[in-house]
């Protein structure tokens, strides 16, 4: 097991920014009846300090999660693995994309992402480190959605992040064929209290 | 589920206390999101909502209690015995909630209910899709911390749940969570499993 190096992230690519820009472009053009446009007043303040770190912690998430699904030790994976991890790879370029659209409009500098080298030995390995930063990662965003400053302005574009998260984890649960009671409610934390476990998820039991 | 009926009643309230001590420590510099400790509060709106979704919860306690009695495989039963406490739980701590935001608890007749295996599943299915829903609206747009984390949390476990139905039913492998819904329109989709419901 290799504990996750970290070197500088390449420059966001022009493509994920084309897409962000076309999907946006797709939303305006959808909107653009005029009886509808007229009341349509898109949010562009700046983040406060507080929304601005719950979106920052956010972004890192994502951009961990994404190494996670990419690392994912295909040959050794079972078909119905595969695809899950296919389809929640693709959840969450679409939540990162989002993201950054997020903090483009609402002047957030998040810091410079990190990128993970991860070695997996095997599926079991593997779906056990999923799990544990899933479980870090609704945790923390529950801590995000109620502390939010401005839910207004962002909780109908993050809630559908955790939604997914949600469902994810259900299915790495599956998955890992996980027999213990299931859990009734989630148990909001506060980013800080997680980001350890972001910071090097492999070394604390993955 | 049977750690015990304290776990059971406090287990939503232990959650919110938890968000409020851990995110609202002062003497904390790392806290990055700060609640000022209180007791519950909500809009009005948002304790009616409760209200509603309350019932709601309640439907859905009886309906995964009656497919798991449906049940023909013992592992199937066992599934969905479980998935009903996980709503009893739910229930109980939905209306500590409610109470404590100065709320009162109306009361639930069950409407009818299929009694075929196959039915009792698609028929909860379709409900536990509508309550997905509303919760996931109410997470977004609730203003009050309390009620808000208490939607987040139960969206997550409906989230869960779909996908146990999609697991018993084989048909999605990935759950995906249900679009949005008004709390209004969750009702007026249920109304006629729901009986009476409390109205602003």
């Amino acid at each position: 097991m290799r504990t996750p190096a970290r070197r500088p992230a390449p420059a966001p690519g022009v493509t994920r920014a084309t897409a962000v820009g076309l999907a946006l472009a797709g939303l305006a053009a959808a909107v653009a009846r005029p009886s509808i446009a007229a009341a349509i007043s898109v949010n562009t303040d700046p983040a406060t300090p507080n929304d601005r770190t719950a979106l920052g912690f956010m972004h890192l998430a994502e951009t961990l999660q994404i190494a996670l699904y990419e690392a994912g030790p295909a040959s050794r994976l079972r078909p119905a693995t595969r695809r899950f991890v296919t389809a929640a790879l693709a959840q969450e370029r679409a939540h990162l994309a989002t993201l950054e659209a997020i903090n483009r409009r609402h002047a957030v500098d998040p810091d410079r992402p990190s990128v993970y080298d991860f070695a997996f030995a095997g599926e079991t390995q593997y779906l056990r480190t999923l799990a544990r930063v899933e479980a870090a990662v609704i945790a923390g965003y529950g801590g995000v959605i109620v502390g939010i400053e401005a839910p207004s302005v962002y909780l109908a574009d993050l809630v559908p992040i955790v939604a997914d998260e949600m469902a994810q984890a259900s299915v790495i649960a599956a998955l890992l064929d996980a027999d213990s009671p299931p859990a009734a409610f989630t148990d909001p934390r506060p980013p800080a209290a997680i980001k350890p476990i972001l910071d090097d998820p492999q070394s604390v039991g993955g | 589920v049977t750690s015990g009926k304290v776990t059971r009643r406090g287990a939503l309230a232990a959650a919110l206390a938890t968000t409020l001590a851990s995110c609202g420590s002062a003497d904390d510099t790392s806290t990055l999101i700060s609640l000022p400790p209180r007791a519950p509060q909500a809009p009005g709106s948002e304790l009616l909502s409760m209200r509603q979704l309350l019932l709601a919860e309640r439907l859905q306690q009886a309906r995964w209690a009656a497919a798991a009695t449906a049940a023909t495989s013992p592992r199937v039963r066992r599934a969905l015995e479980r998935e009903a406490a996980v709503e009893e739980q739910h229930v109980q701590a939905i209306e500590e909630l409610v109470i404590s935001l100065g709320g009162t608890a109306d009361p639930f007749t069950p409407g009818p209910i299929p009694v075929q295996p196959a039915a009792a599943l698609r028929d909860l299915r379709r409900i536990e899709q509508t309550v997905a829903g509303a919760w996931r609206g109410a997470a977004s747009g609730f203003v009050a911390r309390e009620t808000r984390a208490a939607a987040l949390s139960l969206l997550g476990t409906e989230i869960r749940q779909l996908g146990v139905l999609d697991t018993l039913l084989g048909t999605s492998p990935l759950p995906v969570a249900p679009p949005p819904l008004a709390i209004d329109d969750a009702i007026v989709r249920l109304g006629p499993d729901l009986g009476t419901v409390p109205r602003g």
